[in-house]
């Protein structure tokens, strides 16, 4: 993959990124990122 | 003349560890959570950061994506994981493992560590094959285990649970050691210590080999690598005054076959290496480090 391929296969992701994080916004995605970042993750710390 | 051109800057390296030490305080800059032992939960939390940072560390101002990650598949019976997925591609697209090793705090640790004086393992077939962990790591821990438990509705970070040493450094050695939190002391269990000895072994091992978890362990540096032919950002290899002297994949501390593959963290040692400025720190054609000499070396020979 040169040149051109690379740059459309950018293009075309750049595009589904900034989809997914707009229909992720939608549908709640983001809220559920910040549940879990704003409290304590048991998992993370070795609680169980 | 030779026909080398004149060497790039030798500042690379110190404008690099200035990112990386800037990165991580961006990261943490919640120095409150310190002091009260308390982690931050403002909305900054719905942000995820590109480098491995643990979001249950008291001073994290954003997300762990790897964190989000798993979260988002253990959830994706009821809701896909769309902006988890959208912002790791984004991440990758944009800067690819030019966040390994210029924006992880993790990176910066265990680069740390490595400056302990002793015995150093040095790369070859054995740590090249031992690269290939990670991307099990990924597969096993962060998409399958979360995946399977996701259909019993019992979410299942394993990568988090069973291995993460960010989680344990900054997160649980971060709350756990706080006078505030005997509470949290109180549920510690064999869990607790499974983690901690997981993060000794590993940062252990950190003084040995360099980067020891970010090249045989660390899921997120798979997932930025699986992305690395099409990142933007990143040190870029000019064919044209290339000679293949080798000088390039000899001096890189990871385990490259070729500049900017996938297992490059884009440190810019190559870059310094370089006798004939074929390689540069680019963000697209924008050349942003490294020579930017006249003329080409097989042009001279031709």
């Amino acid at each position: 993959m040169k040149g051109r391929g690379i740059a459309a296969a950018r293009i075309c992701l750049l595009v589904l990124s900034l989809l997914l994080l707009v229909l992720g916004a939608l549908n709640g995605g983001a809220r559920d990122v910040f549940a879990k970042a704003a409290a304590v993750c048991s998992e993370c710390i070795g609680l169980g | 003349m030779n026909g080398r051109t004149k060497k790039p800057r030798p500042r690379l390296s110190l404008t690099r560890r200035m990112v990386q030490v800037y990165t991580a305080v961006l990261y943490n800059a919640h120095v409150r959570g310190w002091v009260m032992g308390r982690i931050y939960r403002g909305p900054l939390k719905t942000v995820c950061v590109p480098g491995l940072n643990c979001y249950s560390c008291p001073a994290a101002v954003g997300a762990c994506p790897l964190g989000a990650l798993q979260n988002a598949v253990a959830a994706s019976a009821s809701r896909p994981g769309f902006y988890v997925i959208g912002t790791l591609i984004l991440f990758g697209l944009l800067f690819g493992r030019v966040i390994c090793g210029w924006a992880c705090p993790m990176g910066l640790i265990q680069e740390l560590l490595y400056k302990i004086p002793g015995k150093k393992v040095k790369k070859g077939r054995v740590t090249r094959g031992l690269s290939w962990v990670k991307y099990a790591v990924l597969l096993i821990f962060v998409l399958l285990i979360p995946g399977y438990y996701a259909l019993r509705r019992v979410p299942l970070p394993a990568f988090c649970k069973y291995i993460c040493p960010a989680g344990t450094l900054e997160g649980a050695l971060g709350l756990m050691l706080h006078p505030n939190n005997g509470d949290l002391r109180a549920l510690a269990g064999g869990l607790t210590l499974w983690k901690l000895g997981v993060m000794i072994v590993i940062l252990a091992a950190c003084v040995f080999i360099f980067r020891a978890f970010c090249r045989f362990l660390c899921p997120l540096g798979a997932l930025y690598g699986l992305l690395a032919r099409l990142a933007l950002l990143g040190v870029k290899l000019d064919g044209d005054r290339c000679v293949d002297c080798g000088a390039c994949v000899r001096v890189c501390p990871m385990d490259v076959k070729a500049v900017g593959d996938r297992e490059c963290v884009h440190c810019g040692k190559c870059v310094e290496a370089c006798g004939y400025g074929a390689i540069s720190v680019r963000a697209g054609k924008i050349v942003l480090a490294g020579s930017a000499a006249k003329g080409t070396e097989k042009g001279r020979r031709a």
